[in-house]
Formats: C-alpha cells, sequence, structure tokens
C-alpha cells in the first residue's frame, strides 16, 4: 500500500489541524498563557507560510526533488507532534472520565480509532478533515450563541498581554507545529501550488486566533500564568463554571473532534514521510510504526520542551535545503523522494 | 469475513473507552449535595458532606420507618486532602462530588492567608464539580449543613438552585459559583463576590435581619435552623476581606449585572426601580488620584413627582459613594473598573505597574443615578 494523499484533501486536512494546533499549543501546551496568544497565532501561521512555500518550490510535477534529508527532519518534528496530540486527547480524556481508568486504557481507543482512520489513507483523512471544517463552524456558532452572555469582551484587555517577548516565543514554538503539518507538499499529487497552502494556512491562523480570543473573553486573564497547571487550563475550556452545562456535549465534540484530526493528520503523515525514506516499506506498516510511536512518544513529550522552541527554524533550514541540488560524485541527482 | 476482524477490534475499542469500562453503579455512590468546609479550634479542617439515601423514597429499610431522605457525614484532617480521605472513611459508599451543588466555607477560614492555597486544591480535586454554588457561612459551617432540607415533594439540588437564582435574582446574594472565585483569585481585574449564608438561629445572623426577622419562620419550624442566604463577601487574592450586608449587596448586584430591580422605601412609600441599560463604569486616568465613574439610569415603576425623582437619585449616589469608599478601605474593587482601566494598556507589565489596587484605593469616586419617569 502506497500513503498518498491527492491536493484537495491535504488543504483540508492542513486547515483544520493547524487550527487546532495553533490553538492547542497557546493555550494549553505552551510553557504559558497570555492575552497576546491570538496576536501569537497570526504570527505562527505567518511564519510557516515561507516554509510552505519553500517546500512548494521545490517540488516539480513528475520531477520531485524532496531530500530525502529534508523527509526526515520533517518526519520527526510531525512525530513529536503526533506525540503532543496524542498526550493531550488522553489527559483530556483522562479529565473527564468518570472513574480513575489507568493512562493505558485512555490511550488504547485513541491509538486504534487512528490507525483506523490513517489506515485508509491520505484521502480519506483529508476528506474527513473537509467534513469536519463544514461542521465545525456549526457547532461553534451554537456555543457562542449560547454563550454570548457570559462572554466578557473587556477581558482582552491589555491586548497584548505578556508583551513581545512572550508572544515571540509563543509564535515561534506554535510556528513548529504548523510548518510540519505542512509536510504533505514533499509528496501530495495534483496541483500543489504553494499560494493555496498557504491561503489554508491563512485561514487556519485567523480561525485559531479568533478562537484565543473568544477563549480569553471566557475567563479573566490569570495575573501569574506561568505556574498554572495544565488541568487548570483545560477545566478553564471545557469546564469552567461560564459555560452551562448543555454546552458541554457541543463543547466537547468541538475539542475532541478538532484533536483527533490533528492527530491522525500528524500520524498520518509521519507514516507517509517514513514510507518516503525508507524504500520498498509497506504503507501499513508505516502506519502502524507511526501510531506505536506517537503513543510511547507521549510519555517524553514533557521533556522535550526545548525542542519545542527550535522546531521551526529546524524546519524551516530542512526546506530551504530542499531547493539545493543534492548531487553526487558522480553529478547524478541523488535526493529523490521515489 | 474479512469485516469480522475489524468488528472484533472495534468492540473491543468500545470496552476500552473510558466511559464504559469500571463504570460506577448509582447505588454504590455517594453522591454530595452540599459540602461545608470549616475550621476547627486547632487549625484543622472539617468536612460535612450532605449526601442523599438511595433507597425507597428515602425510607429506612426496617418496617418502613420514615426518615431523612439525606445523610450527614463529618469528618476532620490537617490537610484538603487528608480530610477528605477521612470523609471518604466515614462515609459507607464511594465519594462522589461530581454533583456538588454547593459548597459552603466558614468565614474563619475564608478569612486566612492560607485559603488560596485551599481553593487551588480543591478545584484540582478529581472529578469535583467546581461549578457548584459558592457561599461563605457566618455561623456554623456544619449546622448550616445539616440544615439543608429539601421542601417537601423536591430534592435538594433543585431546591438549592433555585434558592441561590432566586435570592441573586432579587440582588441579596451575588451570583456565586466557586469556579468563578477560583478563576477571578488568581486575576489581575476586579475581585471576586461570593454569597454569604447563615442558619436564622444564629446570633450572628445580622443581615438576616434586613429581609427576615429571625422570629418570622417560627410559627412553621419553632424547633428547626434554617438555611438562609444574604450579603455577600468580597476577597482579595483569595482571601475574604469585606462582608457586605444585603442592602449593599442589592447594590453590588446591579453593578454586576446580576439583578435588575430595586425597591426603595421612602417614609414609609415603597417605590420600585428598574435598572435601564447597563451601568456605564469608566476610569479617569489622567487625574492624579483617578477618577472612578458610576452612571446608572433607573425607571420608577411608581409615578414619582420630580423633587422625590431627585430625592431618590440623591440617595442612591449617597448609598453607592459609601458602598465604593468602604470598599476602598478595604482594598478591594469588586465593582468591574479595573477591566475598564486595563483598556488602556497594551502590556500586563505596564499594567500591573500601574498597581490599580492602590490606584483605586486613593480613587475620586463620581456616582450619577438619573431616575427616569415611571411607566
Amino acid at each position: 500500500m502506497k500513503l498518498s494523499v491527492s491536493a484537495t484533501p491535504a488543504r483540508a486536512a492542513l486547515c483544520a489541524s493547524v487550527a487546532a494546533r495553533l490553538f492547542l499549543s497557546l493555550m494549553l501546551d505552551g510553557p504559558t498563557t497570555h492575552n497576546g496568544a491570538w496576536f501569537s497565532a497570526l504570527l505562527a501561521g505567518t511564519a510557516a507560510m515561507p516554509v510552505a512555500f519553500l517546500l512548494g518550490r521545490g517540488r516539480r510535477p513528475n520531477s520531485p526533488r524532496a531530500s530525502r534529508l529534508t523527509m526526515a527532519v520533517f518526519m520527526l518534528a510531525v512525530a513529536l507532534d503526533a506525540a503532543e496530540a496524542m498526550r493531550c486527547v488522553t489527559r483530556s480524556a483522562g479529565f473527564l472520565a468518570l472513574d480513575d481508568t489507568r493512562p493505558l486504557f485512555l490511550l488504547l481507543p485513541v491509538a486504534l480509532a487512528t490507525l483506523w482512520c490513517v489506515g485508509k489513507n491520505g484521502d480519506a483523512t483529508g476528506y474527513a478533515a473537509s467534513v469536519w471544517i463544514r461542521i465545525f463552524p456549526l457547532l461553534l456558532a451554537l456555543v457562542l450563541l449560547m454563550q454570548a452572555r457570559h462572554l466578557r469582551p473587556r477581558w482582552i484587555f491589555p491586548l497584548f498581554g505578556g508583551g513581545g517577548g512572550a508572544i515571540g516565543l509563543g509564535a515561534m514554538r506554535a510556528a513548529g507545529g504548523a510548518a510540519s503539518l505542512c509536510g504533505a507538499l514533499l509528496f501530495q499529487e495534483g496541483d500543489g501550488r504553494p499560494s493555496r497552502t498557504v491561503g489554508a494556512l491563512a485561514i487556519a491562523a485567523a480561525v485559531a486566533a479568533l478562537l484565543i480570543v473568544f477563549q480569553l473573553m471566557m475567563l479573566p486573564t490569570p495575573l501569574n500564568a506561568d505556574s498554572l497547571s495544565w488541568i487548570y487550563r483545560l477545566d478553564g475550556l471545557i469546564t469552567n463554571g461560564r459555560a452551562p452545562l448543555y454546552l458541554q456535549l457541543p463543547m466537547m465534540l468541538l475539542w475532541f473532534a478538532a484533536l483527533l484530526h490533528l492527530l491522525a493528520w500528524d500520524c498520518f503523515l509521519s507514516a507517509a514521510l517514513l514510507q518516503r525514506c525508507v524504500p520498498h516499506i509497506n504503507g501499513r506498516l508505516c502506519v502502524l510504526i507511526a501510531v506505536l510511536a506517537a503513543a510511547l512518544l507521549t510519555g517524553i513529550s514533557d521533556h522535550l520542551e526545548p525542542l519545542f522552541r527550535w522546531r521551526w527554524a529546524a524546519l524551516l533550514a530542512a526546506a530551504a535545503l530542499n531547493l539545493l541540488p543534492l548531487r553526487t560524485r558522480g553529478g547524478r541527482v541523488c535526493a529523490e523522494s521515489h | 469475513m474479512r469485516r469480522i476482524p475489524l468488528i472484533a477490534l472495534l468492540l473491543a475499542a468500545c470496552v476500552a473507552l473510558s466511559g464504559c469500562a469500571f463504570r460506577p453503579e448509582v447505588e454504590n455512590q455517594a453522591y454530595v449535595l452540599v459540602l461545608g468546609i470549616g475550621e476547627l479550634a486547632d487549625g484543622q479542617l472539617e468536612l460535612t458532606a450532605k449526601i442523599p439515601r438511595i433507597g425507597e423514597s428515602g425510607k429506612d429499610e426496617k418496617e418502613g420507618e420514615a426518615s431523612s431522605p439525606y445523610q450527614t457525614f463529618s469528618a476532620r484532617g490537617s490537610t484538603w486532602s487528608n480530610a477528605l480521605e477521612n470523609l471518604q472513611w466515614v462515609t459507607p459508599r464511594e465519594l462522589n462530588l461530581s454533583h456538588l451543588k454547593l459548597m459552603v466555607v466558614s468565614e474563619v477560614l475564608a478569612s486566612d492567608g492560607q485559603f488560596p492555597r485551599l481553593i487551588r486544591e480543591i478545584s484540582e480535586t478529581p472529578h469535583l464539580y467546581t461549578t457548584a454554588h459558592f457561599a461563605v457561612c457566618d455561623s456554623d459551617v456544619a449546622a448550616f449543613v445539616q440544615a439543608q432540607l429539601p421542601v417537601i415533594g423536591t430534592r435538594l439540588s433543585s431546591d438549592i438552585d433555585a434558592a441561590m437564582r432566586h435570592y441573586a435574582a432579587h440582588g441579596y446574594i451575588p451570583e456565586s459559583l466557586f469556579a468563578e472565585l477560583y478563576y477571578a483569585t488568581g486575576s489581575y481585574y476586579s475581585d471576586p463576590v461570593a454569597a454569604r449564608c447563615f442558619t436564622d438561629g444564629d446570633e450572628n445572623a445580622e443581615p438576616a435581619a434586613l429581609i427576615v426577622s429571625p422570629n418570622a419562620f417560627a410559627a412553621d419550624a419553632p424547633e428547626e435552623v434554617s438555611p438562609r442566604f444574604g450579603g455577600c463577601t468580597v476577597f482579595r487574592r483569595g482571601v475574604l476581606a469585606l462582608s457586605l450586608g444585603v442592602r449593599e449587596t442589592q447594590l453590588l448586584s446591579l453593578v454586576l449585572g446580576s439583578s435588575d430591580t430595586l425597591d426603595l422605601n421612602r417614609d414609609g412609600v415603597p417605590c420600585a426601580l428598574r435598572l435601564e441599560g447597563r451601568p456605564k463604569l469608566e476610569v479617569d486616568q489622567q487625574d492624579d488620584p483617578v477618577t472612578v465613574r458610576l452612571e446608572m439610569r433607573f425607571s420608577c415603576l411608581n409615578s414619582l413627582e420630580s423633587a422625590e425623582s431627585q430625592a431618590v437619585s440623591e440617595q442612591l449616589a449617597r448609598e453607592y459613594e459609601a458602598l465604593i469608599h468602604s470598599c476602598q478601605a478595604a482594598g478591594v474593587e469588586p465593582f468591574g473598573f479595573a477591566s475598564v482601566a486595563a483598556r488602556r494598556f497594551l502590556t500586563d507589565a505596564k499594567w500591573i505597574v500601574f498597581d490599580w489596587p492602590a490606584r483605586f484605593a486613593q480613587a475620586n469616586a463620581e456616582v450619577r443615578i438619573a431616575i427616569l419617569p415611571g411607566v
């Protein structure tokens, strides 16, 4: 089985997963949250655009030049992203579970669902995301409509929260995740014009910024956000005391569906890139390895925080490297993706 | 045939889902509806939990003898987790805090400097429903929890919701949820408020005088103490800093938007006011000290002469100024001026350096009340 994806579903998956990744990075998984997170989301989306552009430039119809090194860097980045996403799904499930369920039992259904979804190949994963993109605004509108009375626009001030440093660091961290999700440009089929991918990134960043603003209006900004636990942030997002009980089902759907789409796209990308890095390997085996790797890395992704900060720079360098014509002594192009 | 392994896999996945595996049976759960948290003289925490009996119509198993459909359990411990563990031990079923309706804390405990830490510990307790109503008890917490009984034909849980909604709608107490207090505790905006409660047989139940006479219900329940709600408390950085009576709470609730009507009594003549639009809060930071302005418009449901309207607006303005001054004296700002002032700042650092609590304490207060012609 060859893992592949067409351009249209790839853009849908990119849009859904980047929006989820930016929100997750800036409001839950990052070392701090502050009022300027919406601006970080916009910056992160913008920072991911050059990576997408370089990847698109490096790719030519019928003669892809993507080097294995570029692919390997993207594969590692996206595998880390998958681990982060899987950890988030597991933690969310643990937070909401009625019993003190073991992490393994929380991880297993998520891993199985991802395995099944990604096993259907890239187009299925991408088109599932395009269905989600159509349902998502309806659910969000329902939540916002019922929640409007509780939103406090005053709480988004001071508008730039932690200031330039915090905004920049948040953007850099989130941009790494967003850029890695563009990895499909290295192998996708059909019209892979970078401008369309850049458009999808822009939409995703705008949606993420909007979601962050709504979340900021939901809860008063904490004085010292650095010391806040993950549970505090997740509780603030899902069961914050201001959302009525009847809204918690659509909120759960929004949260878990967005996370599962992110996870599925992450795992698909890492599996597809693995297949291109290691010749003659079966796609199903790649999917299994990708999901297993995400599950195994879940436990250590907490310790990889410094790595996340530099992920974007590494991806940008790898994408630029992809433009270089790598040749052997004999002058033959050696870094083909086929 | 190829689908059989897939179906088996999906079924196995369903079994592994956290909601279905190890499901807690309702009969085995002790659902805490009211949780009282008090502090004993030796510094220990005392938890008192009101739990519904699960059985046939709240009757005892022996000979159908009628009894209370609720049980009250109490336990103490040196820390929150220790006290909770002990409560778990004295409760004959699995303690379940996911359906908590009301959390009551003693005034002594809420005034303790360690209370913010306790708030955090409580909120991070797994499966505790943080959206429960929250109140500070002037009198004995255990007695208050014990006195919580449902009206005939209702459940205690719906009774609590109805009571809190009713009191908040009239402004006797503010809308008060534990989660709101928790999130506002670490925030750099205005200080959070919580409802006050007490038992009407208690000597300290001063705020009750404004709503009911302590003996008003004597004919109905001569030997029982009844739980009451009235007034509010203001927290500063998670520590109780100021208690307000019912009248002040009614004024504050209008500003906070949790109620929109106010009854005045002028020389024995009742006057019902309704708030028109939202209160307008302004902060003039150019002045030194800063000036805070509160503008409110009311319509009178009775017909008032022009002179009377003027007198009513002046009376209300004086009451609001007194309320603002008492908050300034206590170093709290529960009105919402902070988020208005924060608009002028671009970053947290500049806002924090501005030191709003100190600025508000020194601020000049201007209150403008307009009474519109009645309907």
